[in-house]
């Protein structure tokens, strides 16, 4: 398909709002919203991730530079693992999880009350 | 409207969620409502119907398919000839030259844009990325 640019009415927009505005009140997201306050004032579990974060791309670099090494993969994983037995990013992932498991359901109800599933047309419209 | 429930016992079952769970129902529909009420949606639905109604770009629309389908192997290992490809982008030439097929492409990709809007506006406002989390796989 051709791409093509298109503008939201303000109708539209305002219904998208308050649609995200809803989901964001269920029971998925507030856990999601909650656990990332709880992430957020964990300095620890904090540092774990930015940890995490930095060796992935340190991995990637190395990876698109073909110098990663047998050391680099290892070092990775350790994060990791550090990382998914803290609590706090346990609680973290289990939430993001769930509120990204609600949002098929979401879509699910759209593409029923309009006869095309948006998600996917918003995918191909974006590529 | 659909009467499909939100299953909102995928973290949490207690009696707040169902609540929850009617509101986002009653706020996916008005979404689907506002953007049924499109020009966009209603031309999309036009040359939906107008194809739908035309047995010769559809006739060529199934040849086209059917060839594609016998020859995706070979192409995706690159082995497809030259023929066999100039063949296929004949079909394809062939069923958009059917005015109503144009027409339905074209309506889909300015429908697929707003989708594609929509998306942003949500995936922003929920913090985690919409369409890319309902439809994992590239272009559906």
């Amino acid at each position: 398909m051709e791409r093509q640019s298109v503008l939201v009415s303000p109708q539209l927009r305002q219904a998208a709002e308050e649609l995200a505005a809803s989901v964001l009140r269920s029971a998925p997201f507030t856990a999601y919203a909650a656990a990332q306050a709880r992430l957020e004032e964990d300095e620890h579990a904090r540092a774990l991730l930015d940890a995490v974060a930095q060796v992935e791309w340190d991995v990637r670099r190395m990876q698109a530079e073909g110098t990663m090494t047998r050391e680099d993969i290892d070092r990775l994983r350790s994060v990791r693992t550090l990382a998914s037995a803290d609590p706090a990013v346990v609680e973290f992932e289990t939430a993001r999880r769930g509120a990204a498991a609600y949002l098929p359901q979401v879509n699910r109800l759209i593409t029923e009350a309009l006869g095309v599933d948006v998600a996917v047309l918003g995918r191909a419209g974006a590529c | 409207m659909g009467g499909t429930r939100v299953d909102t016992h995928v973290v949490d079952g207690s009696g707040e969620a169902a609540t929850a769970g009617s509101d986002v129902e009653s706020a996916a529909q008005r979404f689907a409502a506002a953007l049924a009420e499109t020009t966009t949606y209603r031309s999309f639905e036009e040359a939906s119907v107008r194809f739908s109604s035309d047995e010769h770009a559809r006739e060529a629309y199934q040849a086209f398919q059917a060839r594609q389908r016998e020859l995706q192997p070979l192409i995706m290992l690159g082995a497809a000839s030259e023929e066999q490809k100039a063949e296929l982008d004949q079909m394809y030439e062939a069923f958009m030259g059917e005015h109503s097929a144009s027409g339905l492409l074209h309506a889909q990709a300015s429908l697929a844009a707003l989708c594609s809007q929509l998306d942003v506006v949500l995936s922003q406002r929920l913090g985690l990325p919409f369409a890319a989390t309902c439809s994992p796989g590239c272009c559906g």
